[in-house]
C-alpha cells in the first residue's frame, strides 16, 4: 500500500472533505481571479508608468508629465490595497481545492515565498513615501524618483514568485529536481513566457484604465494633464495589446503536450475557447487602432467590453490549462470530496 | 508531515510563525481596531464642539492608520497564512477545510473594511458641512467592520483549542460556536481599545501642541481606558475558565515565568494601565510621559504574552484531539508506528532506514515531526536541542523519543517505527554535538 503511493509525486489529499461543490468553487476562483488580476495589472504597470512619466517630466522640463505621474502614484496607492485584499479569495480557494499541488509548490520555494511579505511591505511603504512626499521633495527629484523606482522594481519582481508557484503546481513531475526559487525560474518551461504575457497585459489594462480616466476627467475640465492621459492611455493599450498576439502563442507553445493538443484542435471546446479569444483580440486591436485616429464613445465602449470579455476568457483558459495538466494526477490521487 | 519540509535553521520554524502572529496582532489590535475607534471618537468630539483643529488632527492620524494597516498590518496578516502554509501545511490546510466559509466571510468583511478605510480617509476634506455626518457614519462602519474581522477569526482560533464535539461530528458549527469564542472575543475587544489608548497616548502628547485639544483627547482616552481595563480582566478570567482543563494548567508554564513573577507582573502592569486611565481623565496639563511610554510598551508585551500563551497551552495539539502540533493526525498513530513515517511521505527521499542513510533519514524525520517546535540551535533556549538535549547520548535520546509524550505531555508522540527512532536519535546526537562542538571551539 505504501509502495503504491510512492509512485505518484503527489501526496494524498487531506482527510477532511473539501467543503462544497467543486464546480461552484471553480466559478468563484475564475471570477475572483480576474478582479484580483485587474487591480494587480494597474498596480504594477501604474507604478512603473508613474516613475517613467516623472522622469520624462524632468527630462523635458514639462510639468504636465510630472502631474500625470502624481496622478498615477495616487491611484496606485489606493489600488494596491484593493489588489491585495482581492487576492485573498482566489488564494483561499486554490489552497482549499488544489491543496495537494499548491502546497508542495509553495513549500518548494518556501523561503522566497515568505520573503514576499517584507518585500511587499517595503515596496508599499516606498510607494506611500513616493506619493506623499511629492511636494516636499520637489527640489530633490533624484531622491524622489529613487523612492518610486525602489517600489516599482520590487513590484516587477513579485509576480515571478506567483508565476513560479503556479507553474510548479502544474508540473509535479518536476518537483524532484526542484532546488529552490532561483533554480525553478529555469526549471519550469513556462515561467518567462507567463511573465511576459502578464506584463503585456498589465500595461494594456493600465493603458485602457488611463484612457478611461482621462476621458472622464476631460469631460468636465480641460486641464492638459487629462488630454495627455488619454493620449498616453490609448497608445499603450494599443501597443501592448498588439504585443499579446506574440506573447500569447509563445506561452501556449511552452505548455505541455496535453495542453497544446487540447487547445490546437484536440478538443473542440478548448480550441473554440482559444479561437474566440484570438478573434476578439484581433478585433480589439482594430478598434484600438481606430480609437487612435478618432475618439468616439462608441469605440471606447466596444474596446472596453471586448477587453473585459477577453480577460474573462483568459481566466477561464487558465483554469482549463490547470485542469488538463492535473487530470492524470487527480485520477491517481483523488481529492477528498464531500459525500452526498 | 505529508508535504515537503523546510528548515529555517537558527531562526526556528516555530519562532517565525510566532513573530509574524505577534506583530500582526499588535498592529491589528492597537492600530486597526483600537486606533480606528479612537480616531472616530476624536472626530465625534470635533463635530460636537465644532473644533476644526481637532478634526484636522484626527484626519492626520487616520493617514497613519491607513499607511500602517494597509502595509505592515495587511501583509503580516497574509504573512501568518503564508508562514503556516510553508511550515505546518497539514494544519492550515485542515483548518481551511473546516472553516472555509468562515474565512470566506472574513474576506468579504476585509474587503469592506479596506474600502471603508479608503473612503474614510480620502473623503475627509471633501465631505464637509451637510455631508460631515455621513463621513462620521463611515467611520462608525469602519470600526464595526474592523471588529467583525476579529470576531470571526477568534472563532477559528478558539476552536483550535476547544473544538467541543467537532472531533466526532466534524460539523462546522460545532467547531465555530465553541465555549471559548465569546469570552475570547470580548477579551480581545477591550484589549484592543486598551492597546490603542496605550499606544496613542505617548504619541499624542508628543505631537499635539494645543493644550485645550490635548485635554479633550486625553479625557476621551481616559474614559475608554477605565471602562476597558476592568472588562478586559473580567473577560480574560472567563476565557481562562472556558479552556480545557489541561490547557488551564499550562497557562503559567506557557509564559515561561514562575507563578510568582506571572502574578506580580500581570497584576502590576494592569494596575499601571488603570492608573494611566485615571490620570488621563484628570487630564493634568503636565503629563508624565514616562508613564505613557511605559504603558504603551507594557501593553504590547501583554498582548504578545496572550498570543504566546494561546499558542502554547493547546500543546501537544494544533487542533485539539484531532491533529498534533507537528501536523500528524491522532488517528494515524498506529499506522505510522507500524509502517514508518518515511514510507508514508511522498517527499521523503529515503524510504527505509539503513546504516548508510541513517543520518539523512534522521534529518528528514526531524523535519517531519520535530522542527515545528524545535530547532537544533537558536535563540529560544527552552526549545533548542543544543541546550535541551545537550550531552545526551544517542542511546539516551533513542530511549527518550518513544516516551517523550509521557515525559513531557506538551509533546506529541513520535509517530515512527523503531528503526526510524534510532535514526532520529543518531541525527539529533550528531547535529547537537556538531553545533555544540563549534560553540566550544569558539569559546576557547
Ligand atoms: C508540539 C510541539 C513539539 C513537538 C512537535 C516536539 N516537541 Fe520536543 N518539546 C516541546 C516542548 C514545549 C518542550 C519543553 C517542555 C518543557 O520545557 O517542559 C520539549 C522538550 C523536548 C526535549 C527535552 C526534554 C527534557 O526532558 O528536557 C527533547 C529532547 C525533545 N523535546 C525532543 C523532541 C523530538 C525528538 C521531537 C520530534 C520527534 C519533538 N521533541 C517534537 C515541544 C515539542
Amino acid at each position: 500500500m505504501s509502495l503504491l503511493k510512492a509512485e505518484s509525486p503527489v501526496p494524498n489529499d487531506l482527510g477532511l472533505a473539501i467543503p462544497g461543490d467543486l464546480p461552484f468553487f471553480e466559478v468563484i476562483i475564475v471570477i475572483a481571479f480576474i478582479v484580483h488580476i485587474i487591480f494587480v495589472n494597474i498596480l504594477v504597470a501604474g507604478s512603473v508608468n508613474s516613475v517613467l512619466q516623472e522622469i520624462k517630466g524632468i527630462r523635458t522640463k514639462n510639468i504636465i508629465y510630472d502631474q500625470l505621474a502624481l496622478q498615477f502614484a495616487t491611484q496606485v496607492s489606493i489600488f494596491k490595497s484593493i489588489a491585495v485584499v482581492m487576492g485573498v479569495a482566489p488564494l483561499l480557494i486554490i489552497s482549499t481545492i488544489y491543496t495537494q499541488y499548491f502546497y508542495p509548490s509553495t513549500i518548494l520555494i518556501g523561503k522566497m515565498w515568505l520573503l514576499m511579505i517584507p518585500l511587499t511591505i517595503i515596496s508599499f511603504l516606498l510607494l506611500y513615501a513616493y506619493k506623499f512626499s511629492w511636494k516636499l521633495l520637489q527640489n530633490k527629484k533624484r531622491l524622489h524618483v529613487s523612492l518610486g523606482i525602489g517600489g516599482a522594481l520590487i513590484l516587477l519582481f513579485i509576480p515571478l514568485l506567483f508565476i513560479t508557484n503556479v507553474a510548479s503546481m502544474l508540473q509535479p513531475e518536476l518537483w524532484k529536481e526542484s532546488r529552490g526559487f532561483f533554480q525553478s525560474l529555469f526549471l519550469y518551461p513556462t515561467i518567462w513566457q507567463r511573465y511576459f504575457h502578464f506584463m503585456a497585459a498589465s500595461f494594456a489594462v493600465m493603458g485602457m484604465y488611463t484612457y478611461w480616466w482621462g476621458r472622464r476627467k476631460s469631460l468636465k475640465d480641460t486641464d492638459p494633464v487629462y488630454i495627455e492621459a488619454k493620449q498616453f492611455g490609448k497608445k499603450s493599450a494599443f501597443l501592448f495589446t498588439f504585443l499579446q498576439v506574440v506573447a500569447g502563442p509563445v506561452l501556449l507553445l511552452s505548455m505541455n503536450a496535453d495542453v497544446r493538443k487540447a487547445f490546437m484542435g484536440g478538443s473542440l471546446f478548448h480550441t473554440s475557447l482559444l479561437g474566440v479569444s484570438i478573434v476578439l483580440a484581433i478585433l480589439l486591436i482594430v478598434i484600438l487602432y481606430k480609437l487612435l485616429k478618432s475618439e468616439t464613445k462608441k469605440l471606447f465602449i466596444s474596446a472596453l467590453s471586448i477587453l473585459l470579455i477577453i480577460l474573462l476568457l483568459m481566466s477561464w483558459i487558465r483554469h482549463e490549462v490547470r485542469e488538463i495538466s492535473l487530470a492524470p494526477y487527480i485520477d491517481q490521487q483523488p481529492r477528498t470530496e464531500q459525500k452526498e | 508531515m505529508y508535504f515537503p519540509t523546510i528548515d529555517f535553521g537558527w531562526l526556528g520554524n516555530g519562532n517565525l510563525i510566532g513573530m509574524m502572529a505577534v506583530l500582526h496582532v499588535m498592529i491589528n489590535h492597537a492600530v486597526a481596531i483600537g486606533g480606528s475607534i479612537l480616531v472616530v471618537s476624536m472626530e465625534y468630539i470635533a463635530i460636537k464642539r465644532g473644533n476644526e483643529q481637532l478634526d484636522a488632527f484626527a484626519h492626520r492620524l487616520t493617514k497613519y492608520i491607513l499607511i500602517i494597516t494597509t502595509t505592515v498590518g495587511a501583509m503580516t496578516g497574509v504573512g501568518i497564512w503564508f508562514t503556516t502554509t510553508v511550515i505546518i501545511p497539514d494544519a492550515i490546510g485542515s483548518l481551511l477545510r473546516i472553516f472555509h466559509w468562515a474565512w470566506f466571510t472574513e474576506w468579504l468583511v476585509f474587503v469592506s473594511e479596506v474600502i471603508l478605510l479608503l473612503t474614510y480617509f480620502y473623503t475627509w476634506d471633501k465631505w464637509r458641512g451637510a455631508k460631515k455626518r455621513l463621513h462620521f457614519k463611515i467611520g462608525i462602519a469602519l470600526c464595526v467592520m474592523s471588529w467583525v474581522t476579529l470576531v470571526i477569526i477568534t472563532g477559528i482560533l478558539a476552536a483550535q483549542i476547544n473544538p467541543g464535539n467537532w472531533v466526532e461530528t466534524l460539523s462546522f458549527w460545532d467547531a465555530f460556536l465553541n465555549e471559548t469564542w465569546v469570552p475570547s472575543t470580548l477579551f480581545r475587544t477591550f484589549a484592543a481599545i486598551t492597546l490603542g489608548v496605550a499606544v496613542l497616548t505617548p504619541l499624542t502628547s508628543l505631537v499635539m501642541k494645543d493644550k485645550k485639544d490635548r485635554h479633550l483627547v486625553f479625557r476621551m482616552f481616559g474614559k475608554w481606558l477605565i471602562v476597558s481595563v476592568p472588562l478586559m480582566i473580567v473577560f480574560g478570567t472567563w476565557y481562562l475558565k472556558s479552556l480545557p482543563d489541561k490547557a488551564q494548567t499550562l497557562v503559567v508554564w506557557a509564559t515561561g515565568m514562575s507563578d510568582y513573577a506571572f502574578i506580580i507582573i500581570n497584576v502590576l502592569g494592569l494596575l499601571v494601565i488603570f492608573i494611566l486611565g485615571v490620570t488621563l481623565l484628570n487630564a493634568k496639563p503636565k503629563f508624565p510621559l514616562v508613564l505613557a511610554i511605559f504603558t504603551g510598551v507594557f501593553s504590547l508585551a501583554l498582548i504578545a504574552e496572550f498570543e504566546i500563551v494561546r499558542e502554547n497551552i493547546r500543546k501537544p495539539y494544533i487542533i485539539y484531539n484531532y491533529m498534533y502540533g507537528n501536523g500528524t493526525l491522532v488517528e494515524h498513530t498506529e499506522k505510522l508506528k507500524k509502517e514508518g513515517a518515511l514510507a508514508n511521505s511522498v517527499f521523503a527521499s529515503v524510504k527505509e532506514v539503513t546504516e548508510e542513510n541513517k543520518i539523512e533519514a534522521g534529518e528528514q524525520l526531524f523535519r517531519m515531526q520535530c522542527i515545528q517546535c524545535h530547532s537544533i540551535d537558536g535563540p529560544r533556549k527552552s526549545r533548542v536541542l543544543t541546550s535541551r538535549a545537550k550531552d545526551w547520548s544517542e542511546e539516551a535520546l533513542a530511549g527518550f523519543i518513544p516516551n517523550m509524550h509521557e515525559v513531557r505531555d506538551v509533546m506529541p508522540p513520535a509517530l515512527m517505527n523503531e528503526e526510524e527512532i534510532k535514526a532520529l536519535a543518531a541525527y539529533i546526537h550528531a547535529a547537537v554535538s556538531e553545533a555544540n562542538g563549534v560553540k566550544n571551539e569558539e569559546e576557547q
